[in-house]
């Protein structure tokens, strides 16, 4: 399996996903590491119809379980973009045991008092300080964690 | 009279409107929303919401969305509502002008029906129904 691309966005799968990256990586599995999701029926099938046919395989999981889905033989010879919704998510995967070397952040919109917070780190990325803690980390697990929204603007490191 | 919002990302459903307008007059019962980088799910849901409300008319609301699998649609999708709301995707001008042109005369699933039609007739390849040069 290759772990191709690991991204924070809230949006899941849209359009920035079909359009861009699924094509810019020539992805062909998604996982999305996402307890509501993976709880929603309705999203998943609206969100696995939204994807281009290049994508033959598309799963919807708890942040946790990811790791154990992705050991599994099936994905040998897979493409995979792992989705998470928050940053929280991918602190449980790896907690989990999913291994990452690289963590996109890709939006996560402004939300004073909420889970996005208040600090800008571009237009489509905010945090609140737990997400920084949360960053500092996996950051110090040797990640390397970069925020870019489309293939087609330029990638900014992010450092602790 | 079926109430109308276009859910699309940027200034997309406005200009489908001014345009439509252009053509034929000054539109009531029509909303925009406009879907921005930066935006959340939840505030576009609330955007969604109150944009229905506010052509709701009794006779149930047509939602169209610029593209299925993006935020506008997906979010859009969650308010489909037997008789109440209807979600076409895709949305072009000629579906947006089969949708004013319909909305008094249909029930609101034929007119959804009618809609996702009339998008679909409406996009041609040139050389293929004029033969060739």
């Amino acid at each position: 399996m290759t772990l191709v691309w690991t991204r924070v966005d809230q949006k899941l799968i849209h359009g920035q996903i079909a359009v861009a990256w699924v094509p810019h990586l020539s992805i062909d599995a998604v996982v999305v590491g996402d307890s509501d999701a993976a709880d929603d029926p309705w999203v998943q099938k609206v969100m696995t119809m939204g994807l281009p046919p290049e994508v033959t395989e598309t799963r919807f999981v708890a942040p946790a379980g990811l790791a154990d889905l992705l050991a599994g033989g099936e994905w040998a010879s897979r493409r995979v973009l792992v989705i998470f919704k928050d940053i929280d998510g991918v602190m449980e995967a790896v907690r989990g045991g999913l291994r990452l070397t690289r963590l996109n952040l890709g939006n996560q919109a402004a939300r004073p008092g909420g889970l996005g917070g208040g600090r800008r780190l571009t237009d489509a990325f905010y945090v609140s300080d737990r997400d920084v803690a949360g960053l500092a980390e996996l950051s110090g697990l040797g990640l390397e964690v970069q925020v870019q929204a489309v293939p087609a603007e330029k990638a900014v490191a992010w450092k602790p | 009279m079926i109430g109308i919002v276009i859910v699309t990302h940027g200034q997309l459903g406005r200009e489908i409107i001014k345009t439509a307008e252009f053509i034929g007059g000054s539109l009531d019962g029509c909303a925009t929303v406009s879907v921005d980088s930066g935006q959340g799910p939840d505030s576009i849901l609330q955007a969604i919401e109150q944009a229905i409300k506010s052509v709701s008319q009794g006779a149930g609301v047509l939602l169209l969305t610029d593209m299925f699998g993006g935020t506008p649609s997906n979010v859009g999708l969650s308010f489909l509502s037997e008789g109440k709301v209807e979600v076409v995707t895709g949305v072009n001008l000629p579906m947006f002008i089969k949708a004013i042109q319909l909305r008094g005369k249909m029930a609101l699933a034929e007119a959804a029906q009618a809609v996702g039609e009339a998008g679909h007739k409406s996009i041609t390849v040139a050389s293929e129904i004029m033969g060739g040069k």
